[in-house]
């Protein structure tokens, strides 16, 4: 496949990055708001009972999570879901370039955006404030490609549900679920070492762990093994890639073209 | 007064017309209105199922136990989410209304052009959440073993509606912004944020946050204050009992906001 014919997809994407900057400066006040939020019921849960870490370990850890959660966003849903509803699919169908990739290497250029604007911020605060502490070379370098495979399991996972977008012709609802989901399966709500036992073995059989608690333990350099860590990331980004195709085969024959 | 009266029986058949259109278009996507109405339970679910797991780790919070917390929670979201169902579409004005040049539409009908906006839309897809938090809170009030009497029934009752006139006061005044800004989305989705500190008393806020939950985003009196004196909890007495009258008082001076923006609003001319 060429590089450039794909390239100019993630470069519509950076630009639409670009065009709504005011989006990305409320997108930091939202991480402040939430932080703080977290900041002042950790304090509390931690000044309420004895917890496995102490609460500048949790505190570093929610920041961190916030970091990744911000850096790797995707928001495919939505995307097919608009061009469902106006039937302006036949476009991008149209297109010389698979679907598949048209949206991979468009939410790759729009995520880089974001990545920049609302993730590095976030590092930033938590560094100063929340105890993040820096990494080592290293471990810097290994967080740097967890997050890179992340954000790719994140694409995977928002083009998957996308695809049911093609039965229910809504995007946003299952966006929604989507990412409440994955916000308390993947460590960005609660530490996944704060989970009982038998609760996180349950969470372990999803993709959501390797989405944020991977990353984090890399950073924080409390995985066992980065090797691991990066073999579990990239066994889901291929299950998912798997059921995303099977479910396009089956949408393909389903493509019905709203009001055309 | 006989004239203020018909006025109201007027706006009360008209929002009734707009009420029946509005589920004649609704009705055309269901899937819409299902796939919305699960994803919001989700999304209820996701925050009890997070309550759940921090009580594993602890006995209660700052004096708050889980079914306490949970009170608070399912009366918090009662008060909001109704709001919700009726009062939610200002957050729209910026983008859909006063960008899009529809606005101007509203101001040539005999009608308040806030209502007609209040009107436009129902929310619907927050009533199972509606649902989900009443009974929450019922189920948290039987195992903590509440027995109302008269007094605390009336009150919950008043708080009730009084709180869900905060909230519509906190989006109004927020929304309003949208006159001079031309956009309301973003300012909108901050409060959003901001209103998840409602589940949790507000004493573990610092000073600073606590002054901001009671002036400026008010959510206070829509969930910690009423919640806490229906549980009998001890503090805050005076804040309490002037809860069920404020409602009023928030929702009048974000209607002078409003009205601050609608006088200094020219259209867009599109």
């Amino acid at each position: 496949m060429s590089w450039r014919k794909y390239l100019s997809f993630t470069r519509v994407g950076l630009r639409e990055g670009f065009q709504y900057r005011a989006n990305a400066l409320s997108g930091i006040g939202a991480t402040l708001i939430s932080l703080t939020l977290f900041y002042f019921i950790w304090r509390a849960i931690a000044a309420s009972g004895e917890l496995a870490q102490p609460f500048s370990t949790i505190i570093a850890y929610v920041a961190l999570a916030r970091v990744i959660e911000n850096a790797t966003s995707a928001d495919l849903e939505n995307w097919i879901g608009e061009r469902v509803r106006k039937g302006t699919i036949v476009n991008e169908l149209k297109k010389p370039a698979s679907l598949k990739f048209q949206m991979y290497f468009y939410q790759l250029g729009k995520s880089s955006f974001k990545m920049v604007v609302r993730g590095i911020p976030a590092l930033i605060i938590g560094i100063l404030f929340l105890n993040v502490g820096l990494p080592s070379i290293s471990g810097g370098l290994y967080f740097l490609i967890s997050i890179f495979l992340t954000l790719n399991l994140a694409i995977a996972l928002s083009y998957t549900t996308s695809m049911l977008v093609f039965w229910t012709k809504v995007g946003w609802s299952l966006r929604m679920t989507r990412t409440m989901v994955a916000g308390l399966f993947s460590g960005a709500m609660i530490p996944l070492y704060l989970v009982p036992d038998n609760v996180r073995a349950v969470f372990n059989l999803t993709p959501f762990p390797s989405m944020v608690d991977a990353p984090i333990s890399i950073y924080q350099g409390t995985a066992e093994s980065v090797l691991q860590v990066f073999g579990t990331q990239i066994i889901w980004i291929i299950i998912l890639a798997i059921s995303s195709e099977l479910l396009w085969r089956k949408a393909k024959k389903k493509i019905t073209v709203q009001g055309g | 007064m006989r004239e203020k009266i018909r006025g109201l029986k007027k706006y009360a058949r008209i929002y009734w017309l707009y009420f029946k259109q509005y589920w004649k278009s609704r009705l055309v996507y269901k899937t819409d209105f299902v796939l919305g109405a699960s994803a919001q339970l989700v999304s209820t679910l996701t925050s009890l199922a997070f309550l759940t797991l921090i009580f594993t780790q602890i006995e209660n919070l700052q004096g708050w136990t889980f079914n306490e917390m949970l009170f608070l929670a399912g009366f918090g979201g009662t008060v909001i989410f109704a709001q919700n169902v009726f009062f939610f579409n200002i957050i729209r004005l910026g983008e859909e209304y006063l960008i899009t040049g529809e606005f101007d539409r509203f101001l040539l009908r005999p009608l308040n052009p806030l209502f007609q906006i209040y009107a436009d839309s129902v929310h619907d897809n927050n009533v199972p959440k509606v649902i989900a938090n009443f009974t929450l809170m019922i189920y948290a009030a039987v195992q903590i073993g509440l027995t109302p009497d008269l007094l605390t029934i009336t009150y919950t009752a008043f708080s009730m509606i009084s709180g869900m006139l905060v909230a519509a006061s906190i989006y109004l005044l927020f929304s309003s912004t949208a006159f001079w800004t031309g956009t309301s989305r973003n300012a909108v989705w901050l409060i959003f944020r901001l209103s998840n500190f409602r589940k949790y008393p507000i004493e573990i806020f610092a000073l600073a946050i606590q002054g901001l939950l009671v002036t400026l985003i008010p959510i206070a009196f829509a969930s910690f204050f009423p919640a806490s004196y229906i549980l009998g909890k001890e503090g805050f007495e005076a804040w309490k009992l002037i809860t069920p009258f404020i409602g009023p008082v928030f929702f009048y001076i974000a209607y002078r906001f409003w009205k601050l923006g609608l006088n200094n609003y020219s259209s867009t001319g599109s």
